[in-house]
């Protein structure tokens, strides 16, 4: 073998494994790359079931502070209302009583000690059972008032139902999905279900008649939005954007 | 005898507009739509519960040998037959 076929044997096999290191290389950052992007797209997925499980919860909250206010407001509302018609029209009869008890009680010609005693025993008596009626009247009235509200509530809801997407594409199951209302949640949360949802909007009473009802899919604000009507069931194809 | 709303029903014909019932064990709200029946969830009237019907006009709903004199809009219906 002469000296310029070794040559040339060497060379080649330099070439070879420079061409293979090369090929090393690139298979290395082909290998990392395809890491980061697996990565980075486990991070997005993690931080989207975050965005989800922490808009759940913060819808929850909502919800239920609100429901216990509304609650409530709306008892206390209807109490004030209706009591102080009722302790007015009830208690009429004792006051017009105790006053001309009281008259009378003046009018007449000086006494000994003794009667004056009883006439203002009597008087205390009567005033005692003007004021425990009042108070039973109000108790009654408070809880009237709190069976009416437990009523109201229970109208029929409005259903709304149809196909949910996020940037085009058919939401993920269990993506929550909430009614708004007066910036209130109005809503048990649905959970989607092979892009699909049902939601009964509830109202309790009259407040929700022909209000405006926003839709949140998860975090996002849905673009669609509907007017509050007892009872109907529509069908209503929501929508959100990520950007 | 089991009343099914289709068939409970059925002689308020294209009257029905829908029904609404709730469930006071689950505390969530029913509802049979003769336009949306594979959405209906309500799947049976039960003696001794109360009902959110609406109809179009005024018509008395006879069945199982009762009669619930209905007006048009939301009327509120105490389901008796067994």
């Amino acid at each position: 073998m002469s000296f310029e076929q070794v040559t040339l044997g060497l060379a080649i096999t330099a070439i070879i494994l420079a061409l293979l290191s090369i090929v090393l290389v690139v298979l290395f950052f082909i290998i990392q790359t395809n890491d980061v992007k697996q990565a980075a797209k486990e991070r997005s997925k993690f931080s989207e079931d975050m965005h989800g499980l922490l808009g759940e919860i913060r819808g929850k909250v909502y919800s239920t502070q609100e429901q216990v206010l509304q609650q409530y407001d709306k008892v206390l509302d209807a109490f004030i209302q209706r009591s102080s018609q009722e302790i007015s029209q009830k208690t009429t009869p004792l006051i017009e009583d105790v006053q001309r008890l009281v008259d009378e009680t003046i009018k007449k010609e000086p006494r000994t000690e003794q009667v004056k005693a009883q006439e203002l025993a009597e008087i205390k008596r009567r005033l005692n059972i003007l004021s425990t009626s009042m108070v039973g009247i109000a108790q009654s009235s408070l809880a009237q008032s709190s069976v009416e509200i437990k009523m109201q509530g229970l109208l029929p809801p409005h259903r709304f139902h149809g196909t949910v997407t996020i940037d085009s594409k058919l939401a993920p199951d269990g993506t929550p999905v909430f009614a708004l209302a007066d910036s209130s949640l109005w809503s048990a949360g649905a959970r989607t279900l092979a892009g699909h949802y049902t939601l009964d909007v509830l109202s309790s009473g009259k407040p929700l008649v022909g209000k405006q009802i926003t839709f949140m899919i998860g975090d996002l604000f849905a673009q669609e939005t509907a007017v509050w009507q007892m009872g109907a069931n529509t069908n209503l194809d929501l929508s959100a954007r990520t950007r | 005898m089991t009343a099914v709303p289709s068939k409970a029903l059925a002689s308020l014909g294209s009257n029905l507009v829908r029904i609404w019932g709730f469930d006071a064990a689950t505390q969530r709200w029913q509802l049979y739509d003769p336009l949306t029946p594979s959405l209906s969830d309500l799947t049976f009237l039960l003696r001794g519960h109360g009902y959110w019907i609406n109809v179009t006009m005024a018509q008395t709903l006879i069945y199982g040998g009762y009669s619930y004199p209905l007006q048009p809009g939301w009327n509120l219906i105490g389901w008796v037959v067994e």
